[in-house]
């Protein structure tokens, strides 16, 4: 993503050290790599019947985020009393381990910081992760896919436009860094990109996810430059994926690779949120009185609901068929979110800057230049995953045994930068991306033409091509 | 910031917690208890789908099928 406009003006001083990206990959692949050799070496086996059925690994007591709660918020640490589940150790132990990698890593950031003032503004950052957590898990916000990214930007925003960052002073000015946070997440989440995962449906969830998709991803786009005539084309590519794509995780993926500004990622978020809450309310209405069985309409609510809690919720309404087949597309169209991410960047780096009176055409030094490296540690991480998913009995295991502890990890810092983006925002900035409510519209004629399409596709799919049975 | 802008900050940062803090210590515990909120958490739960996921590895739901 774009800070330029928040960043300190660079003074050479600023500008040694390590990029966000090189810092990102550093961080996250070493926790990545901690985490798969914990699993490996100590990881708790449960053996049935001669066979290792579990694996657990030992960090996974020490990493979560608060839970869920009805009327008294210290259940989120603690669990209600008819059911205690302990959270306050693995929300301690997600600091620690974050708060260690990053500030270890802090004296090579660029700017550099003095460890001692990024730890202080990380404690900061975190305690309010922590509030933005406790908010979104309150049972009816929680009912209604009202997901933490929205609390920790709100929190942020609060923040941000009553005592202002600068009420941290240099604390702040050393952990606030919304970049190395998002893009440190995402090479985390490469891990959770598993391709071996892809044929989970046969061909019909392919058609489905990987057909329709970009389709609509492209047309949005295209829909947006040549016929909304939008002046951003970050924001217009991002409003474009977390509509067409998954929603959040997308948007944060593609804003990053297209290096979107902060508030273009907030407006994407918001609107998907705002449609999502209500097409998962609809859909399955609708699909009930056009009478469509569970699988077709599984498949329909999966291609189109951008939030994948969303289409568990939707097509849980269906039965246990349509919770499965929509589950399941929307999965297939997770693990798209690296192609996208990769496919974006490369064409940003290519060809979109040459909006700016730039050459249109760019050498291959320059694209490297401009290239996003963090994608480069998304894609790796995703393809040493899945290739050791794929490797052995215990492959599949071995990876989920990781991911359980790396997603908390992966949430832990999308919240933190989403709290950085929300300090860094003003309301004047955000609402003026509504500016003549192209946005709006952008989304709202994108998903018709997805609705339209993945109905036709699914149909097309499930219902009319015999595959080979 | 001058003080009297910083006190102002400070005040609208009191403000607005007491207001979030009325919505969620009163509000929505009261419409957590609602029949609707509960039924739809009761299926929630015995379909162990998580509403707020926001990848498909934090779907328990998905589980069965790995």
């Amino acid at each position: 993503m774009n800070e330029s406009d928040s960043a300190p003006a660079e003074s050479t001083e600023n500008k040694s050290g390590l990029s966000e990206d090189v810092i990102a990959i550093l961080a996250g692949m070493l926790i990545l790599v901690l985490c798969f050799a914990l699993t490996i070496t100590t990881g708790e086996r449960t053996v049935e019947d001669g066979a290792v059925t579990e694996i657990t690994n030992p960090l996974k007591p020490y990493v979560s985020k608060p839970s869920g709660w009805k009327a008294n918020p210290i259940e989120s640490f603690t669990g209600p009393t008819d059911k205690p589940k302990s959270t306050w150790p693995g929300t301690l132990g997600a600091l620690l381990i974050l708060g260690a990698f990053m500030t270890a890593l802090s004296p090579f950031m660029r700017p550099r910081a003095n460890p001692g003032a990024f730890i202080g503004g990380f404690l900061i950052l975190f305690l309010l992760a922590t509030i933005a957590y406790v908010l979104a898990g309150q049972s009816v916000v929680k009912s209604y896919n009202l997901e933490y990214a929205l609390w920790a930007l709100v929190v942020g925003l609060i923040i941000g436009n009553t005592i202002g960052k600068k009420a941290f002073g240099k604390l702040g000015e050393a952990a606030m860094r919304t970049e190395l946070y998002i893009k440190t997440g995402l090479v985390i989440l490469g891990a959770e990109v598993l391709f071996s995962r892809l044929m989970a449906l046969g061909m019909p969830g392919v058609m489905v996810a990987w057909v329709v998709t970009p389709i609509v991803l492209i047309t949005t786009f295209w829909f947006g430059q040549k016929i909304l005539k939008m002046k951003s084309a970050s924001l217009n590519m991002t409003i474009s994926a977390d509509m067409s794509v998954c929603g959040v995780s997308a948007a944060i993926a593609t804003a990053a690779a297209c290096k979107a500004k902060k508030e273009e990622l907030s407006v994407a978020i918001g609107l998907s949120l705002c449609f999502t809450a209500v097409m998962m309310a609809v859909m399955p209405m609708m699909i009930t009185w056009m009478g469509l069985d569970e699988e077709l309409g599984g498949a329909w609510i999966g291609g189109t609901i951008d939030a994948t809690g969303a289409v568990a919720v939707a097509g849980g309404f269906l039965g246990e068929t349509g919770l499965l087949v929509a589950t399941t597309v929307k999965m297939i169209q997770n693990i798209l979110i690296g192609v996208i991410a990769f496919g974006v960047a490369v064409y940003w780096t290519t060809r979109s800057d040459s909006e700016d009176g730039e050459k249109p055409k760019v050498g291959a030094g320059e694209i490297w230049k401009r290239f996003p490296k963090f994608v480069l540690g998304f894609i790796a991480a995703s393809i040493i995953a899945s290739l050791i998913y794929a490797s052995s009995s215990e492959g599949e295991m071995m990876v989920s045994a990781t991911t359980a502890v790396t997603k908390g990890l992966r949430g832990w810092l999308f919240c933190l930068a989403f709290i950085c983006i929300g300090i860094d925002l003003n309301f004047r900035q955000l609402s003026s991306q509504f500016h003549g409510g192209k946005p709006l519209v952008l989304y709202v004629c994108g998903q018709t033409l997805n609705v339209i399409l993945t109905l036709a596709m699914a149909y097309l799919a499930f219902k009319v091509i015999p595959w080979g049975s | 910031m001058k003080p009297d802008r910083k006190y102002r900050g400070w005040m609208a940062l009191a403000m607005t917690g007491l207001v979030i803090a009325g919505i969620w210590g009163v509000v929505l515990p009261a419409l957590a208890q609602t029949e609707i909120v509960r039924e739809r958490e009761a299926f929630l739960e015995a379909n162990r789908i998580d509403p707020a996921a926001m990848f498909y590895t934090e779907l328990e739901c998905l589980d069965a099928d790995k």
